[in-house]
C-alpha cells in the first residue's frame, strides 16, 4: 500500500522531470498572471458593487418625504403663469414605483394677516400659567402671511390638536423648525427682539384676520407644532377648503408643490425621473443616489474589464496549457510507449493545472485580503459604509469562475492528449 | 503470449518485396515461451515488424493478433496496458529521454509496476553491463552503446509474456553483448516468456528455438 503511494508520487516526480524542460512555460505564468489579475478586477468591483448596493438600500428603509416642484422660469416670471401638477401629472408620480404616497400643497388664495398681540392672548387664549410677557411680547407684531395645507397624514405633528372646527374662530397652524431658527437667530438678534424658547412655542397666540372678495374673518390661532418635514405655515386642511371657497371665492387651482412619500430616497432611478422632467427636488440624499449611480456606472466598467481579462486570460491559458502539451507530445508518445496510459498523463497535467488553478485562487485571495481591508477602512473613514469586506456572493463568483476554467481546462486537455494519442493508434 | 500473423505485408514492402520470407505474406504463428530470431539485412522491415506487433504502425494488410485479437482493433489504452504489463520492447532508436538521468529513465518504467519485483532485478543487470557507476548521468551525455545497455535494462525492467528486441546488440562489442545476452536469458526464463528478436544475421550466444528469414 505505502510502496504503490510511493510509487504514486515517484511516478509524478519524475513525469514532472519528464515535462520539465518542455518549452512554453514562461506563457503559462504569463496567462496565469493575467488570469489573477482579472479575477482581482472581477472580484473586488462586484464586492464593492455589492457594499454600495447595500448602502444604498439601508438607507431606503426609511422612509423619507420630499418637496418636489417645477421649475420657476423667467418667462414664467414675466407672464404670470405659475406652474402648476396636473392631475395626469400627479397620477404618474404615484404610479413610479419609488414613491408611496403623494400630497398636494394647496395655497391660501386669500390676504392673511397675523397680530401676535401679548394682550390678545391674555385676554382670550393664554396657556395655563403663561405669561406672554415673560418672554418680551410686550409689542404687537403685525405681519402678513400665507397659509399652505397638506393632507394631514404627510404631517409629523400631534394629530389631537390638528383639528379645525368650522363652529369655533379658531385656527391650529404648524410652522417650521427652520422659520422658528431664522427668527430666534436671525432676525431677533438683528432686531434686538427677545428669542423665544421652542418649549413656549405653544403659548405663541395671535389675531389672524383673513379676508378676500368673500369678504373679512377674524380668528384667533395657536402655533401647534413644528415641523422638520415641512418648510412652511401649515393649516389644517377643511380649514383651507372652507376658506378658500368661501373668503376667495376662487376654484382650486392646480398645486405648484407636493409632497412625495418614498422608502427609495437614494434610488437612481428617482434621480432620472426628477431630472427628465426637470423637476426640483428638496433631498440631500438625492446626491447620495447620484454618487451611487456613478460609482456603480464606475464598478460596472471596472467589472466588464475584469470579465473580459477573466475570459481572456481563461482563453488563454488553457490554450497555452494545450501549446505546453502539444509541444511535449515527442515525451507525451514516448510515456505512451512506456506503458503510461491517456488516462495517467491526463491526471498527471490536471493535476499540475488544479495547482496552477489553487495558486491562482490564493493569489488573488491574498491579494484581495491584502488590499481591500485596506480600501474599506478609507472608505469607512470618509463616511461610506461599503459593508462587510468580502460578500458570500462575490467569495461564490470567484469559486464558480474557478471551476469554470477547471472544467473548461479539463475537456480540453483530456481532447488534446487523446489526439495526440490518436497518432499511436 | 500467442502471436499469430496471417498474410502479414506492410505497407511499404507492398511493392518492393520479391525476397524470399517465412514472415511476410505467410502464416506465421510466435508460440507462448518460444524465442525466435528474425535475420535479415537492412529494408527488409525488420523495424516494420516490431512496430506492427507493438502497436506503432497500423499500416499494413493481412492480420496481426495478440492471444487471438487483431491489433489493429486494440484501443490505445489497451497497447498501454500492454505495454506495461504484457509486452516489453527494445527500440532500434531506444526512445530513452535524454534529458533525463539514467536512473530516472529506468525510475519512469519501474514505477509502472507497483511492487513488482523484477528478476534480474535492475543493479543485478547494471552491473554485468558496466553502468552501475552512470546512473546520475544524463543519458544525453552517453554513448550510443551505453545508451542501448540502458534501453535493454529498461527493457528488461517490466513484467512481460512476450519479449520485442529490435537489432538490440548493434552497438555493443563482444563482452556486452555475452553480458546483454546472458541477462535476456535469465529475464525470459524467469517470466517464461517468449522473444521474438531481429538480427542483421549475426550469431548470438542466446538460446533462440527459432530462426527465420524476414
Amino acid at each position: 500500500m505505502t510502496a504503490g503511494l510511493n510509487n504514486a508520487k515517484q511516478r509524478r516526480r519524475l513525469l514532472k522531470k519528464a515535462f520539465s524542460n518542455s518549452p512554453g512555460r514562461w506563457r503559462v505564468w504569463l496567462a496565469m498572471a493575467g488570469f489573477v489579475l482579472g479575477l482581482i478586477l472581477l472580484l473586488g468591483a462586484l464586492n464593492l458593487a455589492l457594499g454600495i448596493n447595500r448602502a444604498i438600500q439601508a438607507g431606503e428603509r426609511h422612509a423619507e418625504y420630499l418637496i418636489v416642484n417645477k421649475r420657476v422660469t423667467v418667462t414664467g416670471m414675466l407672464t404670470y403663469v405659475r406652474p402648476g401638477f396636473t392631475e395626469a401629472e400627479i397620477q404618474e408620480l404615484r404610479d413610479q414605483d419609488f414613491v408611496r404616497d403623494v400630497g398636494e400643497f394647496v395655497t391660501s388664495r386669500f390676504r392673511v394677516s397675523a397680530l401676535a398681540d401679548p394682550r390678545v392672548s391674555d385676554m382670550e387664549d393664554a396657556p395655563a400659567g403663561g405669561d406672554p410677557g415673560g418672554f418680551g411680547m410686550s409689542m404687537p407684531l403685525y405681519s402678513e402671511l400665507f397659509f399652505e395645507s397638506l393632507p394631514d397624514r404627510f404631517l409629523d405633528v400631534d394629530p389631537d390638536k390638528w383639528h379645525w372646527d368650522p363652529e369655533l374662530d379658531y385656527i391650529p397652524i404648524v410652522i417650521s423648525r427652520e422659520f422658528i431658527n431664522l427668527y430666534n437667530f436671525s432676525f431677533a438678534l438683528a432686531q434686538g427682539l427677545p428669542q423665544i424658547p421652542e418649549s413656549v412655542i405653544g403659548g405663541v397666540g395671535g389675531r389672524i384676520t383673513v379676508s378676500g372678495s368673500g369678504g373679512e374673518k377674524r380668528f384667533r390661532a395657536r402655533v401647534v407644532g413644528l415641523s422638520d418635514r415641512v418648510p412652511s405655515i401649515l393649516v389644517p386642511r377643511e380649514f383651507m377648503t372652507w376658506a378658500n371657497r368661501e373668503i376667495a371665492q376662487e376654484e382650486q387651482r392646480r398645486p405648484s408643490r407636493l409632497m412625495i412619500k418614498t422608502d427609495r430616497p437614494a434610488d437612481p432611478e428617482m434621480l432620472e425621473y426628477f431630472k427628465n422632467r426637470d423637476l426640483q427636488v428638496n433631498s440631500e440624499r438625492l446626491r447620495a443616489g447620484r454618487i451611487g449611480r456613478m460609482a456603480m456606472m464606475g464598478l460596472s466598467a471596472v467589472g466588464a474589464l475584469g470579465g473580459l481579462l477573466v475570459a481572456l486570460a481563461l482563453f488563454l491559458f488553457v490554450l497555452l496549457f494545450r501549446v505546453v502539451l502539444a509541444e511535449s507530445a515527442e515525451r507525451i508518445r514516448l510515456l505512451l510507449l512506456l506503458g503510461y496510459t491517456p488516462a495517467m498523463l491526463t491526471a498527471f497535467a490536471l493535476r499540475r493545472f488544479w495547482f496552477s488553478l489553487i495558486a491562482i485562487a490564493l493569489l488573488a485571495a491574498a491579494v484581495l485580503g491584502t488590499v481591500f481591508p485596506l480600501v474599506y477602512q478609507r472608505l469607512r473613514e470618509v463616511g461610506f459604509d461599503p459593508g462587510p469586506v468580502f460578500f458570500p456572493l462575490t467569495v461564490g463568483a470567484g469559486i464558480v469562475i474557478l471551476a469554470l476554467a477547471g472544467v473548461i481546462n479539463l475537456a480540453s486537455v483530456r481532447r488534446t492528449i487523446r489526439r495526440k494519442a490518436e497518432y499511436l493508434s | 503470449m500467442k502471436i499469430t500473423l496471417k498474410q502479414l505485408i506492410a505497407e511499404p514492402l507492398v511493392e518492393i518485396l520479391d525476397w524470399p520470407t517465412d514472415v511476410w505474406r505467410q502464416n506465421l504463428v510466435f508460440e507462448p515461451g518460444e524465442r525466435y530470431q528474425l535475420d535479415a539485412p537492412s529494408g527488409r522491415g525488420k523495424t516494420t515488424l516490431i512496430h506492427i506487433l507493438c502497436g506503432l504502425r497500423d499500416d499494413f494488410s493481412g492480420e496481426c493478433r495478440l492471444d487471438g485479437r487483431r491489433v489493429d482493433e486494440l484501443e490505445l489504452s489497451q497497447w498501454c496496458d500492454l505495454r506495461r504489463q504484457r509486452l516489453a520492447v527494445m527500440y532500434q532508436d531506444l526512445r530513452l529521454f535524454t534529458d533525463l538521468t539514467v536512473a530516472e529513465n529506468l525510475a519512469l518504467k519501474t514505477v509502472l509496476n507497483d511492487a513488482y519485483e523484477p528478476v534480474p532485478g535492475v543493479d543485478e543487470m547494471l552491473s554485468p553491463l558496466g553502468m552501475v557507476d552512470f546512473q546520475q548521468r544524463k543519458v544525453g551525455t552517453l554513448s550510443w552503446g551505453e545508451r542501448q545497455r540502458i534501453a535493454l535494462v529498461r527493457t528488461l525492467s517490466q513484467p512481460f509474456e512476450y519479449l520485442l528486441l529490435d537489432e538490440p546488440f548493434s552497438h555493443l562489442d563482444k563482452a556486452n553483448t555475452a553480458a546483454a545476452c546472458e541477462l535476456i536469458e535469465k529475464a525470459c526464463a524467469h517470466r517464461q516468456a517468449g522473444c521474438v528478436m531481429t538480427t542483421l544475421g549475426n550469431d548470438y550466444p542466446l538460446t533462440m528455438d527459432h530462426r527465420l528469414s524476414l
